[in-house]
């Protein structure tokens, strides 16, 4: 719609219009993670004992190491784009690190909730493992939603669709990609390590 | 006939939302940080509400401010 106005003044858009979309939708998300945030930290300022008695601690060195995959495959999507935007080789192998680097976190999650949930935190033991599973799980559900995507966008750079001319899916699935990576640190540091 | 049952239907409506805003006012007025009294619960209170208040300020700004430059981008390219 803004790129067919544009075009019939005779301009190219300022932006264009699948940028402005995701950026868009990226405030939505923020505002997403800025509600269980605050929620997160009113919760836990109002409980005396965090972690709770009796309790399992969070594994913050694990999930440490989690935390360098997930920044690692967010340098991985950046490599990716630049690749492209070049015109070098080397696409596929940059997605196909970031995509690997994304299984293997939801891996560790995966296992690092099992283990958890074996300990006896679940989302009705305290307010704990509630707000716990909320924060972590939405993200995580990001984190997937974001895999998929890229799945279907290394599928289509195997197919050579992406040139440096034309590669908007690749950049719009880098902005989610790197979104998603950018918010976890903020979740670790908040929900591991205070 | 069918007006004034009409009218009767509607009055019974309205009486019926007042007194629920009469009787639910006490769940309305209770406050959001009673479950505790700590100072941290409170200080966590108000600056989450602080935050949740400039965030959308923020980001709608920041998207303004991009888009200003990219149009001044635009415009010295031209």
């Amino acid at each position: 719609m803004a790129s067919q106005g544009s075009a019939a003044l005779g301009r190219q858009p300022i932006v264009p219009s699948g940028v402005l979309g995701m950026v868009l939708f990226l405030a939505t998300e923020a505002m997403f993670f800025g509600g269980l945030i605050s929620a997160f930290v009113v919760l836990r300022a109002a409980t005396l004992d965090w972690p709770p008695l009796g309790q399992p601690r969070l594994p913050i060195g694990l999930t440490g190491i989690n935390t360098a995959i997930l920044l690692l495959s967010g340098y991985a999507m950046h490599r990716a784009v630049v690749c492209v935007r070049k015109g070098e080789a080397h696409l596929v192998a940059w997605l196909s690190g970031t995509a690997l680097l994304g299984c293997v976190f939801l891996g560790i999650q995966g296992y690092e909730w099992l283990e958890l949930i074996g300990f006896g935190l679940t989302t009705r033991s305290s307010l704990y493992g509630a707000t716990f599973y909320t924060l972590v799980g939405a993200h995580g559900l990001h984190v997937l939603a974001a895999l998929v995507v890229l799945l279907v966008v290394l599928a289509r750079g195997i197919q050579g669709r992406y040139t440096a001319a034309a590669h908007g899916e690749l950049e719009l699935c880098r902005m989610y990609w790197l979104f998603v990576v950018a918010v976890w640190p903020v979740l670790y540091v908040l929900v591991y390590l205070r | 006939m069918k007006e004034r049952f009409a009218t009767n239907v509607r009055m019974l409506l309205g009486w019926g939302v007042i007194w629920s805003i009469l009787t639910g006012a006490r769940v309305a007025a209770a406050c959001s940080v009673c479950f505790s009294a700590t100072d941290a619960a409170r200080e966590a209170y108000y600056s989450t509400t602080a935050f949740m208040i400039l965030l959308p300020i923020g980001l709608v700004a920041s998207i303004g401010v991009w888009l200003y430059r990219a149009s001044r981008r635009a415009d010295d390219t031209h």
